[in-house]
């Protein structure tokens, strides 16, 4: 036990051997998240969003035990983007942004009060966290009613439990189409080695478009409330749940809208459902509680586990970069693969900075042609 | 042979293509792992191998080349002042 | 050969690429170590700050030599064309010289020259060289 709580006082640098001893639990559920893409204001048509309420748990075997809750906060630089900061970026969400965030170190429980009564709440312990989220909202292309996220993990003797589940309730887009309820569920049960018990579900109920009710399959709205949609620049893409061996992420909703106004034309894309739930070993029997002795907290990593249930690659390094320009070396504490920035940021590309960075070559290229002409081979006066 | 006494003399000019060349070759390989992803931690390491690197490379590269000129110039100066020498001997003596 | 730079400035070129070279790549090997965005921005920042200390060591190196090339540029100018300027020398002494006018010099001035040097040409000068003047680049006294 000693041993243990040694070890986990330190950053493992590369990945250990999957053994009984280590095991990490993720928990997440996004509720509604939303992406706006303006190809004039960004040219590469980088995209940016929020999502939330969100409600985010993870507990691992080197002793973190965090839970996170949080409204969509779409970041300053959708805030300044004159086009987008009205976008469906800024929906679901008030002034400010606002989170609750706790962790077995401490703080070890907190609530947020937020306008309109609803809340956000996050609670850990040594071997368990949760979390959960209300909000509700409206932005110029969909609003919805209440939205409740929750994520729990709870490590037990010889067993790993999380839990993700999302609410969205009386969800409108631009008035045509209405989902009356979309509620998703990921469940993920570990018990040491071997494949884990996952289920999901997605159930929408109360659909209609124009007024007509709809029924969902799974190539999204036929029939003639599909041109409907159309017409009114919606699309429906229903999303396969997405089974591994040691999590789901359950099935969700794609639902993108085009529209114009006198800024331009912008694409807002909302994706409901898509909980995730994640384990990876499980504790053996007296291993359940593991406390690092210097409180020091590895960093955690990355939407890569969150948003793809890539997170098949837990027990091996988190592939980054496999081409030869950019090769990750191995990260630190590889086998914890939660992070709690606000999923926001996780929307943000950074493509249109690349692109500045080649226009920038280009005319460093060009200038030196230019410097080499008019100012070097210069004619003898 | 010409083309090995020429690459000596050049090698600075040569050298700013081969670096030039690496440069894009950088960009072109970031810009595909950066639209290899969709999340900026996965991105950003792309951006700054990818791209600043094929930056950096490129900013060499034609740092090289106007090197290569400068010195093409000196080296017209150096004739030209043998040759101012060799006149104003010839006109004092 | 001769070059337009000298051995201190390609020292400082070599510093700067190095360096900015050396900023770059802990860029992105922090960078890569870590999955928080936050962090990754930070270390963004610190190529990017290489990518600064680079350039500008270029930029100068550049402007130190385009200098260079510039100034025998103009000094090779002038003692061609006071090479070409009609010859004074029928008007003055059978000797190459009259020796009180061998070497002139500006009052101030760091360098001294001949009388005919396109430098000194219509301005005051003193024959008083003194020994603390060198010679001009230009006419080559």
């Amino acid at each position: 036990m000693g041993a243990i709580v040694a070890a986990a006082a330190v950053v493992v640098p590369t990945v250990p051997a999957h053994s009984d001893a280590t095991f990490t639990a993720l928990a997440a559920a996004d509720g509604v998240s939303t992406t706006v893409s303006d190809p004039s204001v960004i040219p590469v048509g980088a995209e940016l969003g929020g999502s939330g309420p969100a409600a985010q748990a993870a507990v691992d075997s080197l002793g973190n035990s965090r839970a996170f809750a949080s409204l969509p906060y779409p970041g300053s630089l959708a805030v300044d983007a004159p086009g987008i900061a009205r976008g469906s970026g800024a929906t679901f969400v008030p002034d400010y942004p606002a989170y609750a965030a706790s962790s077995s170190q401490g703080p070890t429980s907190t609530d947020v009060a937020t306008p309109a009564g609803y809340g956000l709440h996050a609670k850990s312990d040594a071997t368990s966290s949760e979390a959960h989220a209300a909000g509700g909202g409206s932005g110029d292309t969909a609003q919805a009613g209440l939205t409740r996220s929750d994520a729990s993990v709870t490590a037990t003797a010889g067993k790993l439990t999380s839990i993700a589940e999302s609410t969205t309730e009386a969800f409108e887009v631009v008035g045509v189409l209405r989902l009356g309820r979309v509620h998703a569920k990921a469940t993920a049960v570990g018990h040491g080695d071997g494949p884990a018990d996952v289920t999901s579900e997605l159930e929408v109920g109360d659909a209609t478009v124009a007024g007509q009710t709809v029924g969902i399959t799974d190539a999204g709205i036929i029939g003639p409330a599909a041109a409907v949609l159309h017409q009114a620049g919606i699309t429906l893409q229903y999303l396969a749940a997405d089974k591994r061996t040691d999590g789901v992420t359950s099935a969700g909703l794609l639902i993108s809208v085009v529209h114009q106004d006198s800024s331009g034309t912008f694409t807002t894309t909302y994706t409901l459902g898509r909980a995730k739930a994640m384990v990876s070993g499980a504790p053996v029997a007296d291993d359940a509680a593991v406390v690092a002795s210097d409180g020091s907290i590895s960093p955690i990593d990355d939407a890569a586990a969150i948003a793809s249930p890539a997170a098949a690659d837990v027990p091996a390094p988190t592939p980054v970069a496999p081409a030869p320009a950019a090769p990750a070396r191995p990260r630190a504490s590889a086998t914890v693969p939660a992070s709690y920035q606000t999923v926001a940021a996780t929307r943000y590309s950074t493509a249109s900075l690349y692109l500045i960075l080649v226009l920038a070559a280009l005319a460093c290229v060009g200038g030196i042609q230019l410097i080499r002409y008019l100012g070097v081979k210069h004619t003898w006066s | 042979m010409e083309l090995i006494g020429w690459l000596r003399a050049q090698w600075d000019r040569v050298a700013a293509w081969v670096v030039i060349a690496a440069g894009a070759v950088a960009l072109l390989l970031g810009w595909w792992g950066v639209s290899g992803s969709g999340f900026p931690a996965q991105q950003i390491p792309y951006v700054i191998s990818g791209g600043m690197v094929g930056l950096f490379l490129v900013g060499l590269g034609g740092m090289l080349w106007l090197s290569a000129d400068l010195r093409d110039e000196w080296r017209k100066l150096d004739e030209l002042d043998q040759r101012l020498t060799a006149l104003a001997d010839g006109t004092e003596s | 050969m001769t070059l337009p730079w000298r051995v201190g400035t390609v020292v400082s070129l070599y510093l700067a690429t190095v360096v900015g070279g050396a900023l770059l790549v802990a860029g992105w090997y922090g960078a890569s170590g870590t999955g928080d965005v936050g962090a990754q921005l930070v270390w963004l920042n610190v190529a990017a700050l290489g990518l600064i200390v680079a350039g500008t060591g270029n930029v100068v190196w550049l402007l130190y030599g385009h200098r260079s090339v510039r100034a025998r540029q103009r000094a090779l100018v002038a003692r061609g064309m006071e090479l070409a300027a009609p010859p004074r020398r029928p008007t003055a002494s059978p000797t190459s010289t009259t020796p009180t006018a061998l070497r002139v010099a500006i009052h101030g001035g760091a360098r001294f020259h001949r009388p005919t040097c396109p430098l000194v040409v219509g301005k005051r000068t003193t024959a008083r060289i003194g020994t603390k003047r060198i010679p001009c680049e230009a006419c080559r006294p």
